[in-house]
Parts: C-alpha cells; structure tokens; sequence
C-alpha cells in the first residue's frame, strides 16, 4: 500500500488527518486526489507545481526522501534539475493547521533544512502527514508534446514511484508579464521586520539591506509579481538610503550624490537583479518615485514659489539622471500616499474622500506637469489610488492622472470608466488584499482571472511583508497582509520563503498571461471575449459577473457615505462556494483553445 | 560652541506662533464630533475616514510646528499639536503633527498626568529615558487653553 501521494497544487491537506482543507474540494481523499492529478499538462516557460503528502511512519519525517527523474520526451528532456522541493510549514489558524510558508529543502540528509528538521521545528500536535510542495519548471526551449519520469519517495515502509505523465503545450508563457500583480509595501518595514536586519545598524551601508531586499524582489519576479515598495513614510520621511543625497535649498536645491541611490536601485531598473530567474533580466515595469508632500521640497514652504522651485527642480534631475542612465523600460510614479487620518496633513492624497481634496491632484500635476509631459527619455507618470470619488474622478482627471489604481469593489461598479480611462491612455488596475489562509486557494486565483475579463491592466495586495512576529504559529491577519515570510530567524537564509498562497498567484499568473498573450494576437474585441467567456462556463457564472451593477447611494457624494452601506453594496463574487478544482476546470478548456 | 536652548525654550518660543484660534477651528464645525459619526461601527477604518481639516488653519499650524523644530539646529525635536476631545475631554488626540507623529499614534486615547498638567496651564517636561518630552499649554485669542504642544527628543517616532 501506498503511503505518498501525488496531488495537484489547488487544495492543501491537513497534517493531522489527511482530509483536505478546502471546503468546497470536488475531492476528498488523497487516493481520489492522486488518481485525478496524474496527467498534468502545461505551457513552456512555465512552472508546473504539485504536492507529495506522505504518511508517517513510525521512523517519522526522518526517514523520507524525494528524488526526481528527468522528464523524457520523444525528442527532449526535462532535466531533474527543474524540480525543486519545498517542506510545507503549518499554521495554526481557525483551531486548524493549515500549510502556508514553504522552506526549501536542502538536497542531502543532512543540513538545517532537512523535512525531518523542519517537521522537528514546526511542532505539529499529532501530525500524521507531511506534506511537500513541488516546482516544476518547464523551459520555454523544449519541444511540445508527452513527457514521462518519476518522483521517488522513500520512506521507512519502502520505496513509492509516482509516475509523472506530462503533456507539454506548444503556448509558452511570456518573460514579461502581460498583466501585473502588485505586492506593495512599505519602506523600510523590510528592516523593522526582519531580525537579521532590525540588529544590524549598518545594513544601509555592508550591502546587506540591499542583499536582502533584491531577494525579496528576486523572489517576486520568479512568481511573476512585482514587489512595490513606496519608499516614504506618511510622515515624508524616507530612509537614506532610498533617495539621492541633497544639499541646498530653495533655488539652490540640488542633488549632490546619486551614488547610494543607484546602488539600490539601479539593478532594478536595468535587470540585472534578475539575472539568474527563470523569467530573466527584466528591468521592474513600474517604480515609485520618493516625492511627496514633503520631499523635496519642504512643506513649510507649500503654497509658495519656493516649494515649486525646490519639487520642479529635483523632479527634472531625476528625470535627467534616469534617462542618461537608460532606465526607459520602468514607468516611474508620482503618488502621494499621505492620508489626513494620521494628522500630518490636511488632504487625503491617498483614497480622497471629501471632494474638496481633490485639488492635490491638480497641484501636484502642476509641479511636475515639466517632466509628466515630456515625450522622450524616462517615463514619469501620475499615479492615484481612488476609491470613494472614483466616480467622480476618472472622467475629470483622466487627462492628468494616467495610472489608476481603484479600489476593486468600488471599480465594479463603473463599467463604464473603462473606455474613458482606455481613450485617455491610462492605464487601471484594481486593489484589494491578499486572501486568508483559510480561504480556499481558488480565492488567490481570481485576481488575475478578473483582471482579463475586465481588461484591466492589473492588480495590488496593499501590504506583503506584514507576517507578524507570531507568524510561525499565526500570521498577523492569518496571512492576509503577507505572501512571503523571513527565512532568517528559523532557517539561516537571508531572503525571503514563499507561501503556498504566492505558488497559487504565480499559477493564476501564467494562465492570465497566456490569456493575454493570446488576446493580443486576435482581432480587436474578439479575443477578450472569448476569454471571458472561457472564465463564465468554468465557473458557473453569469455573462458580465464581473459588474455587478451600482448601488443606491452614489447620488450622494462621498463624504455622506456610511461604512454600514457597503454591505449591502454590489459586490462581484467570481469563486464563492465553487471547488478550488474550477481553476483546473479552466486550464483544461484554455488549453484546448490556446494549443 | 554656538548656544543652544532647552527643549521647553524652544516649547516657549514655538507657541508663542502658534495661532490657537486656528486650533480651535482646524476641523470643519460638522466635523469636530466625528467620532459620534461612526459609534458603532467596528470597522478599523471608519473613524479615520471621517477626519476633515479646514486647510488654511492647518497648514499655518504644521508650518509653524515644523519651523518650532528648527529653532535649535543642534537638536532634532519633532513637534505635535493635542487637543482634549469635546465629547469626552478625559480623552485626547494629536490633531496637527509636524515632522512626525508622537510614539502614541494619531488615535484618540485617555490622556495622562503630565499631558493632563499642561491642558491645566502648567509647562511640563517628562523624562523619556533615553529622551525627553515637554508639554506646554497652547492658548487662544481669549487666553484660554486649546491645546498642548509637544516636543520630543530622542523617543522614535511612530512608524506610519
């Protein structure tokens, strides 16, 4: 008999029992599981994930071991170097254990993260399963067609082959995604968060702040997610080391020393910090600029000429450094965070919610309308983050503000800003956060699907380094204000470890961006639909799910809106109570279509 | 060695700027009792959303507060402006900060004895261990007490 299983990667499985912990999962038990997740199939350039779920013997996670064959095709392999194996970490969460963080397993017996070590560490009362997260990376140069190979598992009742039947599509998924997932967060919590860093006085100036945040930013980008990290406090504050060094002030206002600052930023923008991914040195699609409210130009002097003089002049520096460093393929963003909520100033640059606010925007874009309107050389535009004038807004600032980023419950209610904000060329994506632990993974996976059915340009979780410091037990929020963890503390890695969560985006990811990729070569129209109506049959829903019309209350302006109404406010549900499995559902039929 | 003052000088002089009239009046009258707005409401949110500013007041009181923190340049004092709340004067908040917010945050919260002494009229410095706090009254046009100012050395400020 049997005592592992090859299971595919849309539901998790509790260490204690074995059950699934989906709710809604077609399938219940891992027999059936394994029976239904033997064929996969997959694009080129893509990752291919799935879990080995071992009982335990008497012997304990001490005695497992996993070795991977290369895949053999007619006319090409897939080397076993493409595997990597990841210890599933559980999470107490809802009085449940739930699998959430991922550590790489070390490759030998021995070592700090052996699955015997990291079982030993993690403390499961009564586990009676361990279970083993898998990467497949299938490289864009293979042939298509059927692959076959193995997984072994040793345990101490024997030895399990797990034959793996791959059928590999001729679609490959593209380096540079088509549509962006935003993790964002703020500077520098990586320093507040991560102990190794929190201790080290002189992170800023050893390199190895840089070391550590260019591995969260490596991390990101190999999930196909862009790690966006606004670099000022609301206060204005900005660490040292996220801007240039400036001296002067009012006309004499100047930078003096760019050096740090293209330290740190630098292999961003022009790839290089990705070098080594499997999506390659691809410089990040989209930055935040450090300029706010009160940076550069100081706040003491707003209203002023001087406060012009001291915003304008640096932003054209900034413009000048950029394009003479060839930083052209990065799209650099003015946003003002600043919320009145925390008293340092009296506008809401962020989310305006009493009308009257809404004159930063015309001021800000006037500061920096110089560069915001050149033609060549670096790109800086104007970004905001609407959501209770949304509707108010798109239409009348469209022309200033080019990327819109909307609160995804209030942006389902305006179908119609889509053309006028496409008209003006901006661009849209929509935020919200990332999902529960205890949410079924199919709810990561909406996200990205959204997005194509809307023709939006992508999405943002507003905070992903927030894992707390109990995380080993409870994430802060149960993970829905993180998709990685620090790797430190227990297991001596600089950088950051996955969640399970970010494997299920980065799998949302590939499909939506082969959706794209797909649109784009049809007729004009054509594609979108075809695409929405591929997401519609899989999950049941009704043709336009994805606006749920408007509510009652948008006659009054925002300001008179009440947190009780939204409640009771249209909201587009795409995956409530359907079977995380529906995401297979809508490859199967998405790879008929794509080849 | 070019002089420098004491934390609760550099209090004196910066309130002697500070234009309380402008304090009283920094919310919009609908807005002064905000949190009735939203009793009830367990949303972590709400509260916050419901804070408005009339801008001109508060921008003649952050600019005075950031410029109160330059008096000495051989010290680096952040400066913020509280207020007792009108619905529940046993409780306070800061309602204009200036180049950061106190370690206590923006919320509103139970005041305390030393914070309390200087809504009373009294100057007030509190030993912060590794820093230093003063409080001193803020009045109006009437002469009566609207506010407290407060200048830290040396205690981080929150990190928002």
């Amino acid at each position: 008999m049997s005592s592992s299983y090859l299971i595919h990667d849309m539901v998790r499985v509790c260490p204690q029992t074995g059950e699934v912990l989906e709710e809604q999962a077609r399938t219940g038990s891992l027999a059936e599981l394994a029976e239904v997740s033997s064929n996969p199939a997959s694009p080129r350039n893509a990752y291919l994930s799935f879990q080995l779920i071992v009982r335990l013997d008497g012997a304990g996670p001490s005695a497992i071991r996993f070795e991977a064959d290369p895949l053999r095709g007619e006319h090409d392999e897939i080397g076993a170097g493409e595997f990597v194996f990841f210890a599933q970490w559980y999470h107490r969460v809802k009085g449940r254990y739930y699998p959430d963080a991922l550590v790489p397993l070390d490759g030998g017996d021995a070592g700090p993260r052996t699955l015997s070590a990291i079982s030993a560490a993690n403390e499961v009362e009564g586990q009676a399963y361990a279970a083993v997260w898998v990467d497949l990376f299938v490289p864009a140069g293979v042939r298509a067609g059927d692959y076959r190979g193995a997984i072994r598992v040793t345990t101490g009742s024997g030895i399990d082959t797990h034959e793996i039947r791959l059928r590999v599509l001729q679609t490959a998924v593209p380096d540079e995604s088509l549509v962006i997932a935003d993790l964002n967060s703020y500077a520098d919590n990586l320093s507040r968060r991560i102990g190794s860093l929190r201790r080290n006085p002189d992170r800023y100036e050893d390199g190895t702040y840089f070391r550590t945040e260019q591995a969260f930013f490596r991390m990101a980008h190999e999930h196909r997610c862009l790690l966006h990290y606004l670099p000022y406090e609301h206060s204005g504050r900005i660490p040292a080391a996220f801007i240039p060094e400036i001296e002067g002030r009012g006309k004499e206002m100047r930078v003096k020393d760019w050096s740090t600052f293209d330290e740190h930023f630098g292999p961003y923008l022009d790839g290089s910090a990705f070098e080594g991914t499997k999506r390659g040195a691809i410089p990040i699609p989209y930055m935040y600029l450090p300029f706010n409210f009160h940076w550069p130009a100081d706040y003491a002097k707003f209203g002023t000429k001087g406060y012009r003089t001291e915003f304008a002049g640096i932003m054209e520096e900034f413009h000048r450094h950029f394009t003479e460093r060839g930083w052209l393929r990065t799209k650099f963003e003015l946003f003002l965070n600043h919320k009145k909520r925390y008293k340092l100033f009296p506008y809401d640059g962020d989310e305006t919610r009493f009308v009257w606010d809404e004159k930063v925007n015309d001021i800000y874009y006037d500061l920096a309308k110089d560069v915001l309107e050149k033609e060549s050389g670096a790109k800086f535009i104007f970004r905001t983050d609407a959501s209770w004038s949304y509707g108010l807004h798109f239409g009348k600032y469209a022309d200033l503000i080019k990327l819109w980023v909307v609160n995804h419950q209030m942006f389902s209610w305006f179908p119609e800003s889509l053309d006028v904000l496409r008209d003006a060329g901006c661009e849209i994506w929509t935020y919200g956060g990332a999902e529960r632990i205890s949410r079924p993974l199919l709810a990561t996976a909406i996200s990205p699907l959204a997005a194509v059915a809307r023709g939006v340009d992508g999405f943002v979780y507003w905070e992903n380094t927030k894992w707390g410091d109990g995380w080993q037990v409870t994430p802060d929020a149960e993970g829905s204000e993180t998709m990685f963890y620090p790797g430190d503390e227990l297991f001596g890695l600089e950088g950051p470890i996955p969640s399970i969560r970010l494997k299920a985006l980065r799998g949302a990811m590939q499909v939506a961006d082969c959706m794209e990729q797909w649109i784009g070569e049809q007729p004009a129209g054509l594609g979108r639909a075809r695409m929405a109506e591929a997401i519609v049959d899989s999950f049941g829903l009704a043709p336009g799910a994805w606006w749920p019309g408007k509510p009652n209350f948008l006659d009054r302006p925002p300001y008179e809106w009440e947190n009780a109404m939204f409640s009771e406010a249209p909201q587009a549900s795409l995956h409530e109570g359907r079977p995380s499995e529906t995401f297979n559902d809508l490859k199967q039929s998405l790879w008929a279509i794509l080849g | 060695m070019p002089k420098t003052y004491s934390l609760m000088e550099i209090a004196r002089l910066g309130a002697l700027f500070l234009p309380g009239d402008f304090l009283e009046d920094v919310m919009p009258p609908e807005r002064r009792e905000y949190p009735l707005k939203v009793a009830g409401t367990d949303s972590q949110f709400a509260l916050g959303d419901e804070i408005d500013f009339v801008e001109d007041h508060f921008n003649a009181l952050k600019r005075v507060l950031l410029l109160t923190e330059r008096i000495d340049p051989l010290r680096r004092p952040y400066a913020a402006l509280w207020i007792r709340r009108p619905e529940n004067p046993a409780l306070g908040e800061v309602m204009v900060a200036g180049g950061a917010l106190p370690s206590e945050g923006a919320d509103i919260m139970t005041l305390w004895p030393d914070i309390l002494r200087a809504f009373s009229g009294r100057p007030t410095r509190r030993d912060r261990g590794t820093g230093e706090t003063v409080y001193f009254p803020v009045r109006n046009s009437d002469e009566e007490i609207v506010g407290v100012l407060e200048l830290t050395e040396n205690v981080p400020p929150l990190f928002i």
